[in-house]
């Protein structure tokens, strides 16, 4: 279970519908990871182009929207981009993402500050992607952010949670829900974070450029799921050394 | 009178609104009207508006569309 402003997902994995091989393909993959909260984006159109089938077919599955400022370079962009989002889409949910550099794609921190400070004004649930740095991701929740989704390392990378002695301070400090974003590429990346105390993921390109993405989003699935469970069992805590788990000592001797 | 659309020139009469220039471009461009945004100067123009909103020769516009994106 996963609870943003007040709305309750029954997954804790989000997903992102980028570099499928097809619509089709990335339909029955969202379908299949059990994501309820599924990230699009916003697009100029500059010539005639082919169908993009993305939003009619979430809109089939049920999702709720989660558009991003993609694109966005400064605060200004991403705010007019979460208007326009707003606008077509009619859903105040918005995950805010501000890179101006296109080799790193890494988070201004500084423009996401002060667009979320405006966009909470302005009614929006935002969900800034930011990067894995603890005194922001502190600021964002002041500024009233529904959640923060700090960057386990840079986009599309796979590289899993570089920035996982980050992220540990970011869980211990939060009010409001984290959501790892960005750089997971398996699911035992997602598991770690889930371990670290991360309340949610979102997975994109580690199922959509899998050799077989439907198979992919069904191991996110059951890795988020299993991390659900696990958060409710309450893992034991480690000991110093061993305690033994029968009674072999006195196997041998009378009682 | 011409207006323009992500830099596409658009022939359009002058008691024409800006919701009927809309329509007529998503048509064109297989586009659904129901999933398009517009902006003017940087600037939204709220779907509540194009309907009263009479365009004006030379304005420019750009639209927007939903495409997939992580």
């Amino acid at each position: 279970m996963l609870t943003i402003a007040g709305h309750s997902f029954n997954s804790n994995l989000l997903t992102g519908t980028g570099k499928f091989a097809s619509p089709a393909l990335m339909k029955k993959a969202i379908a299949g990871s059990g994501s309820e909260l599924v990230t699009l984006a916003l697009k100029r159109i500059e010539q005639v182009q082919d169908k993009d089938m993305t939003l009619r077919h979430l809109r089939e599955l049920g999702v709720r929207l989660l558009p991003n400022t993609a694109g966005a370079k400064t605060a200004k962009e991403a705010i007019l981009a979460a208007q326009l989002a707003r606008d077509m889409l009619g859903t105040s949910w918005l995950k805010l993402e501000i890179h101006p550099d296109p080799r790193h794609l890494l988070p201004d921190p500084v423009e996401t500050l002060l667009a979320a400070e405006q966009l909470v004004k302005d009614g929006f649930v935002v969900l800034p992607y930011c990067p894995a740095d603890p005194t922001l991701c502190l600021r964002l929740q002041e500024a009233g952010c529904a959640a923060v989704m700090p960057l386990g390392s840079p986009i599309g990378s796979n590289q899993g949670l570089q920035t996982r002695d980050f992220l540990r301070i970011i869980v211990e400090q939060s009010q409001v829900p984290v959501i790892v974003d960005a750089g997971i590429g398996a699911p035992s990346h997602a598991a770690e974070a889930f371990e670290i105390g991360a309340d949610g993921v979102l997975v994109n390109t580690a199922i959509a450029t899998a050799a077989d993405p439907v198979a992919m989003a069904h191991a996110f699935r059951l890795t988020c799921e299993a991390a659900a469970y696990s958060k409710q069992g309450k893992p034991a805590q480690p000991a110093a050394g061993a305690q033994a788990s029968s009674p072999f000592t006195t196997f041998l001797e009378p009682s | 009178m011409f207006i323009y659309i992500n830099q596409h020139a658009i022939a359009c009469g002058s008691d024409d609104t800006l919701a009927k220039v809309i329509r007529a471009y998503c048509d064109d461009h297989q586009l659904h009207f129901d999933e398009v945004a517009v902006a003017h100067n940087d600037s939204l123009v709220p779907r509540s508006q194009w309907a009263q909103q009479r365009i004006v020769a030379e304005q420019r516009f750009s639209l927007f569309s939903a495409v997939a994106g992580g």
